[in-house]
This record gives structure tokens, C-alpha cells and sequence, in this order.
């Protein structure tokens, strides 16, 4: 009989040590948090763009075929109603020509009001001028995603934002390529917009994020293609200024549901 | 004391329970761990989570690769396209495969696929082990069933016994005989060359092959408006060859986009619908996976097709204005699309310089890799 109760208190003890710690001591409590989905439309005007077969007009007269968009997106800070913010410390890589990635999750959304959402369009200095291969698979900055076809293929830290495809000026019957790279550190495009004010409160809110590329060509600074078909943000290169400068009228936020 | 006892008999049969049972009247040990190192300036290798290295899980894959019994007449095996002195590629334009047919594209080279996502021209497997299922079924390279190799293997007993070794089972399966496969593959790693080296800071490049690196790393010149052997650029200027957009600068050890599908103007109306095979979207038409350039001195000829023998024919290729074939790549459809690169001559020799940093003769000949059956 005592053996039975040793054998089966030695069983007890045995699965008892291999359970999970739990309490005070070991975990601190679970706050309960929400979080954001941000939607990114691509629109030309109020159109959504149609890869490669979408034919848009710029305000200089050139025909625009998109081949595809990419970029990055970071430093994601929301501002609460009473002044105090959140910053969310993740990075985020959108294709236009894979529709998953244009919905960003920003987990981990503390329960508040919120009037006003800033990004940047691009990564900040430090990451800009990482080693890429420090990042694991699943960041957006690793070599199997951003970090592969936005960093190793240019020269000088990340591309930003890359948009790739075909025009045809007014007057020419034959479309060429563009191929404009925006990328280095003095051309990081940060914003800070003020939002329908919502709340969360461990649940979760869709924003959408309207972005017109329309604007990139034309305002403020009116783009003529031909006079230069490809940009990669070299020093002095002020194709690549003016585009990132354009980049600040194209970025609206539109529903919060 | 009885309770000493007591509890040394339920840590006896606790260590019991992990102890694999005899198996055909033989047992084995655990098989053996490898640890595979990343090389330095490498990212995280994808290895799979559920098919663990061992070493004998890789002597079996590599006796699997070079085992002719994986085809129908037992006369190819995955060394035959794959051979080890073309940096596993094929130096033929198309392969050999069963009864002496031949298929239409290049075989491609066959090192650092851990950090592979998609795999063969049109990236039609998605994994490394899905990949290895092809050839073996493709009626003009194995034309075998797999389930017929599953039945050959199992009636031998080296391979019953190897199998037994790697994955302490006592019958093989197909899971198991691609997992080994796989495990070979995923243990072949090129990191040795003269660029990696001087990554490493144990040599130094020469200044020609630095220059070469410099012209690899540079978009062209604007040649919309100047031809650069009739008009030279202002002095000082670094003209160059725009490699860097598919095949990555010097942070990239791989030397291709390993994510990437490019049209490079090969031809107007593309015979071989490349990537659109597989995607369906008509925007792939034409488009193929980038290669990489590591240990291109073993792996002529070049091309999907292997329509180019020798690295000037491929420099040629870029020196002339592409057609406007569908797809293009938007970054040749500009300004390559007038001139094409117009390298000078001392421009393309230092390129090639630098690029012969990229052969990695360690890797073709490493022993591991080779044949067991010499």
C-alpha cells in the first residue's frame, strides 16, 4: 500500500514540475489591450489602381501604366484625446500587387480615445543603416521581405518607396519605363493627421488610409517624365526631393469603422 | 529508504519510456544533430521545423541524390543535372533525362537553397521539399512514380537500414525519402569565394575588382541622351552596368533577388511563358526567377533557355537596347531600352574581375557534397 502511495505521489510530483508557473511571482497581469487594422487604398484620383492595364492621365499629359508599388511604413504614434500618445514599435512592407500586405495590424493598442494618427513613409535613420541580416524571417526589414527587395537591391539603406511602370508622354506613340526609388534619410516622409476620433477599449477599429498617387506626379511640384525616367535619390538627384515632397499631399485618412 | 527506492524506480521507468523500442531485430541510437552554421554576413536560414538536420538524415539524402534508382530505368539521378563540378547545374544547355530526352530549360545550380523561398525558373514549388517531387515524375527527366521509388527503396535493405538510422522507422515512406533529400540540400551552403572573404576582412580585392564592384553597384549612365563611347561622360564620372536592381549589391550574399520575376528582354514575343505558368496573371508572361551570380564561372551556360555560353555573350545581351517585349522590366524598358549599357572596355573587364570574386571553388569541390558511389 505505501509503495502505491509513493509511486502515485511520485507521479503527482513528476507531472506537477512540468507544468507552467503561474501567479504573482511569475507573470505580471495581462493588460487588456486592442488593436488597429489600417487599410491602405491605392487610388489615382478617387480610382483604385488597376496594375499594369489601369491607363491614368498626369496633369503634364502623360499616359501612366503602374507596374507596382512598394514601400514601407513605421513609426506608427497615436495621440490619445487628453494629448498623451502611443507609439507602436513595428514596421510595416506593402505591395501593391499583393493585396494582404495592404492591411497592417498594429497590435497591442492600449484602451483610449484617440484624435490623431502620425506615420512615417520610409524608416527611420537607425534602421535605415542596419544590417538587414540581423532581423528575423517574420520582420517586415528581413531579407525575406523588405529587406531582400528594398535593401539589397539599391545601394544606400532602404528604399522608402519604389513605383515602377510604363507612360507615354502626350506626344509619343510608344510607351517607355519608369522606375523612380525614393529612399534615403533626408527624404523620409512623416506625417501626423488628425483622425475622426474613436475609441478603443480592448477591441478593435478599421482606419483607411487613402492614398492618391495621382498627387505624387503633380502637386505641387508637376513631374514631366521624360525629362527624367528613373530616380534612385542619389545626392543632388532633385527628381527624387520633389517627388517626396509631393508625397505629403497624397496621404489622407479616410473611414475609421 | 523505500521511498529512495520507490522513486528510483519511477525514474527508471520514466528513462525506460525514452529509450526506442528494438526495431527488425536491430536498435539504434537517436541520430545525430547537425548544426548547421549560418556563415557570417548570411540572414537566418528558413529551416524547417519539422524536419530537423541529422547527419543521417543528410548521408542518406545525398546517397538518394546521386542514386539513379529514383528514375523508372534506374539511369538518372539527381546528380546527372545537378553535378558537382558545374556548382550542381547542368554545363549542357538542356538536360538528359530518361530514355534521352531532353527538356527546355537550363538546369539551375543547386547551393544556399535554405534561404530559397520558391524554387525552379517559374518558382512553381514552394518549398524545398515540394521541389523534389518534380523531377522524379516529370516524364522526361525520371519519368518514375514516386510510390514506385517508396517500393524500390524498401526492397533494399542498405536503405531500409539507413532509413531506420535517420527517422528510427522500419518501412520508408515517400515523406521521409523527400525529407532526406531535402536535408542534403538544405547542408549545401557556397560561402568561400574571394568575396566573401574580403566580407570577412581575410583578403583584399584588387583595385580593378573593386572598381568592377563599384560599376556592379551603380545605375547606368543616362545613355537616353548620350552614347558614352561616342560622347564620353565628364571625367570622374562612374558609368554603370545597373546590376544591382535584380541581383543585389555587396550586403547581398545570394547576388539575386531571391524574390524576384523579371522580363530582361530576351526576346519580343517570349516562347516559354516562364512565371505565367504558374500565377496565370498575364502580367508574368515572359518573366523568370533572377538568378544568382555566385559561382556563375561553373554554371554556363546562362539563361533560362541556356541560350548564352560564355559571360560576355550575357554582357553583349545588356549592351544591346531591348526589345519591347510584354512585361519588360520597367527598369530596362528606359534607358537601356535606347543604348543598352555601353560599358567601355577597361568598364567591362573590371566588372567581370569582380565578378570572378564570386566563384566559389571550396564549395564545388567540397567532399560532402560529392557522390558517394565513386
Amino acid at each position: 500500500m505505501k509503495k502505491l502511495v509513493l509511486l502515485t505521489l511520485g507521479v503527482v510530483l513528476f507531472f506537477s514540475s512540468c507544468r507552467r508557473k503561474t501567479g504573482p511571482d511569475c507573470c505580471p497581469p495581462v493588460e487588456p489591450v486592442g488593436s488597429i487594422e489600417v487599410h491602405l487604398n491605392h487610388l489615382w484620383g478617387t480610382d483604385t489602381i488597376v496594375r499594369n492595364s489601369g491607363k491614368y492621365v498626369t496633369a503634364n499629359g502623360d499616359t501612366v501604366m503602374i507596374s507596382d508599388i512598394k514601400g514601407l511604413i513605421s513609426n506608427f504614434n497615436l495621440e490619445f484625446t487628453d494629448q498623451t500618445s502611443f507609439a507602436v514599435d513595428d514596421y510595416f512592407y506593402y505591395k501593391l500587387s499583393n493585396s494582404s500586405t495592404n492591411t497592417l495590424v498594429l497590435s497591442g493598442i492600449p484602451d483610449g480615445g484617440y484624435k490623431k494618427m502620425g506615420f512615417f513613409m520610409g524608416v527611420d535613420s537607425t534602421a535605415n543603416h542596419s544590417d538587414v541580416t540581423i532581423y528575423p524571417r517574420t520582420s517586415a526589414l528581413s531579407t525575406y521581405q523588405a529587406g531582400g527587395e528594398m535593401h539589397w537591391n539599391w545601394a544606400d539603406g532602404f528604399i522608402f518607396t519604389n513605383i515602377t511602370g510604363n507612360y507615354r508622354p502626350a506626344n509619343a506613340s510608344r510607351y517607355k519605363g519608369f522606375s523612380f526609388h525614393l529612399g534615403m534619410d533626408q527624404n523620409l516622409v512623416k506625417f501626423s493627421l488628425p483622425v475622426p476620433t474613436f475609441t478603443i477599449s480592448g477591441d478593435s477599429r478599421l482606419v483607411e488610409i487613402n492614398m492618391d498617387w495621382k498627387e505624387m506626379f503633380e502637386s505641387p511640384n508637376l513631374i514631366n517624365i521624360a525629362s527624367q525616367e528613373v530616380t534612385h535619390s542619389t545626392s543632388g538627384d532633385t527628381l527624387a526631393t520633389r517627388l517626396s515632397a509631393n508625397m505629403f499631399n497624397m496621404v489622407k485618412i479616410g473611414s475609421v469603422k | 529508504m523505500k521511498k529512495i527506492i520507490a522513486i528510483g524506480i519511477l525514474f527508471g521507468v520514466f528513462l525506460y519510456s525514452c529509450v526506442h523500442e528494438p526495431m527488425d531485430g536491430e536498435s539504434f541510437s537517436d541520430p545525430t544533430p547537425y548544426v548547421f552554421s549560418t556563415p557570417a554576413g548570411f540572414p537566418p536560414p528558413n529551416l524547417p521545423s519539422d524536419n530537423p538536420l541529422t547527419v543521417e538524415g543528410i548521408e542518406l539524402g545525398r546517397r538518394l541524390f546521386y542514386d539513379p534508382i529514383l528514375s523508372a530505368d534506374s539511369t538518372i539521378s539527381c546528380g546527372n543535372c545537378h553535378a558537382p563540378n558545374a556548382s550542381f547545374a547542368d554545363t549542357s544547355r538542356f538536360s538528359k533525362g530518361i530514355r534521352g530526352q531532353f527538356g527546355y530549360r537550363q538546369s539551375m545550380p543547386l547551393f544556399n537553397l535554405a534561404w530559397v523561398n520558391e524554387f525552379f525558373w517559374d518558382g512553381r514549388a514552394s518549398s524545398l521539399r515540394k521541389q523534389i517531387h518534380f523531377p522524379i515524375e516529370d516524364p522526361v527527366e525520371m519519368g518514375e512514380r514516386v510510390g514506385n521509388v517508396v517500393q524500390k527503396l524498401n526492397q533494399q535493405p542498405r536503405y531500409r537500414k539507413m532509413f531506420k538510422k535517420a527517422f528510427q522507422v522500419n518501412e520508408v515512406t515517400d515523406t521521409l525519402m523527400f525529407k532526406a533529400i531535402e536535408q542534403f540540400l538544405l547542408t549545401m551552403v557556397s560561402s568561400d569565394s574571394k568575396f566573401d572573404q574580403w566580407r570577412r576582412g581575410e583578403v583584399q580585392l584588387s583595385q580593378q575588382e573593386l572598381y568592377g564592384l563599384q560599376i556592379f553597384e551603380k545605375e547606368i549612365y543616362n545613355t537616353t541622351v548620350t552614347d558614352v563611347r561616342l560622347i564620353p561622360p565628364p571625367p570622374g564620372t562612374l558609368v554603370g552596368a545597373d546590376c544591382f536592381h535584380c541581383h543585389g549589391n555587396r550586403n547581398n550574399p545570394f547576388f539575386s533577388n531571391n524574390f524576384g520575376y523579371q522580363n530582361n528582354g530576351l526576346d519580343a514575343v517570349p516562347s516559354d511563358s516562364g512565371r505565367m505558368l504558374v500565377t496565370k496573371d498575364p502580367t508574368d508572361y515572359g518573366k523568370f526567377k533572377i538568378p544568382t551570380l555566385r559561382n556563375w564561372g561553373f554554371t554556363f551556360p546562362y539563361m533560362h533557355d541556356g541560350r548564352f555560353q560564355t559571360i560576355d555573350q550575357v554582357l553583349d545581351h545588356y549592351e544591346k537596347p531591348n526589345p519591347l517585349s510584354p512585361n519588360l522590366d520597367p527598369g530596362s524598358i528606359g534607358k537601356s531600352a535606347t543604348y543598352g549599357l555601353r560599358l567601355r572596355v577597361y568598364e567591362r573587364t573590371a566588372l567581370k574581375a569582380f565578378l570572378n570574386t564570386l566563384n566559389d571553388t571550396a564549395f564545388t569541390t567540397n567532399q560532402r557534397y560529392q557522390s558517394p558511389f565513386r
